[in-house]
């Protein structure tokens, strides 16, 4: 019974750490997909933007102060992801760190302990975590935001 | 000498069998399900199977909660009290095993006041003694406390994300 209830409190500590390394793994990847994404959305306001304003204006694009408005809309993905590459930038590393120890962690954890429903899957996880964390933080600190 | 064979279907119940007070161990067979053998010269046995009671009511439940609560970040990343494990089942019953009885069990969704272990054969039904106290037990202090526990951590959830959204929407602020 003693046995029982200490294999359960060990993979609750298992657990813990795979939701805090997963998490972080998580970030990673949403991170440096950010970087495409936001462009994208971006590019997508900025064009019905410009379709509204091409049917309701027609002929305004030749005004000069409309231009200018229009400079400053297609500025925007730039200082959007400006914000997010530096945001990652200096977070990939931290948070590469955290995922790294926190699923090996877990995986030392879900390897002692005989009986659990899950197990297998998160052992998976927790290698396909660190193999990603890695990967995408080298990405976010390689490749140059789009 | 007599020798039962007890199966049973994996499940994710916290359970113990004990034939004449001793704890019996499942192994999985070839076919995926968990199996146990026991020999006795007696041609009747008392079968016991008990569940563990949950983390929120055993020994030292709250010392054992306060450090998974500051571990987990506010039990934000503290994986979730289950709701079978605020079912208990204490069955105690007989079985006859002169004729070497292959004895295949199951244990059915908890409900309070419902059944627990259900014969998965007419074969294994002659012998499993299936008695009154062949029932889940709600444990409502358990209940009561993991009702709170789930209530706090999506209201700390809810607080921390709307954190996280005005940290990012004041950052783009400053950085546009």
């Amino acid at each position: 019974m003693k046995e029982l209830i200490l294999h359960r409190r060990i993979n609750r500590v298992g657990g813990l750490l795979f939701n805090i390394g997963i998490t972080a793994a998580v970030l990673l990847v949403v991170g440096f997909l950010s970087f495409v994404f936001i462009v994208g959305i971006w590019l997508i306001v900025v064009l019905l933007l410009i379709l509204f304003v091409l049917i309701t204006l027609g002929a305004a694009l030749l005004n000069p102060e409309f231009k200018a408005v229009l400079d400053s809309i297609t500025e925007g993905p730039a200082n959007l992801v400006a914000f997010f590459a530096s945001l990652f930038r200096q977070a990939a590393i931290p948070l590469c760190a955290v995922s790294c120890l926190f699923l090996i962690a877990s995986l030392i954890f879900f390897f002692i302990t005989p009986k659990n429903s899950t197990k297998t899957a998160k052992i998976i996880i927790s290698f396909v975590g660190i193999i990603a964390s890695i990967l995408f933080t080298i990405l976010i600190l390689v490749i140059k935001p789009v | 000498m007599n020798k039962l064979i007890l199966t049973l279907i994996p499940n994710k119940i916290n359970y113990v069998f004990s034939i004449e007070g001793k704890i019996l161990k499942f192994k999985k067979n070839k076919k995926g399900l968990l199996e146990t053998t026991f020999e006795s010269e007696k041609p009747e046995v008392r079968l016991d199977v008990s569940t563990l009671p949950s983390e929120l009511v055993e020994e030292k439940a709250g010392l054992y909660f306060i450090i998974f609560f500051l571990f987990s970040v506010l039990n934000i990343f503290n994986p979730s009290y289950s709701k079978r494990d605020i079912f208990e089942v204490n069955y105690s019953g007989n079985i006859n095993i002169s004729e070497n009885p292959n004895v295949f069990l199951t244990f059915i969704r908890p409900l309070n006041n419902g059944k627990a272990l259900k014969p998965q054969n007419e074969n294994s039904a002659i012998y499993f003694a299936d008695n009154e106290s062949n029932i889940y037990i709600l444990n409502k202090k358990a209940k009561r406390r993991r009702t709170l526990v789930n209530v706090f951590k999506t209201l700390t959830l809810i607080v921390a994300i709307i954190a996280l959204i005005a940290l990012l929407i004041a950052g783009l602020i400053q950085n546009i």
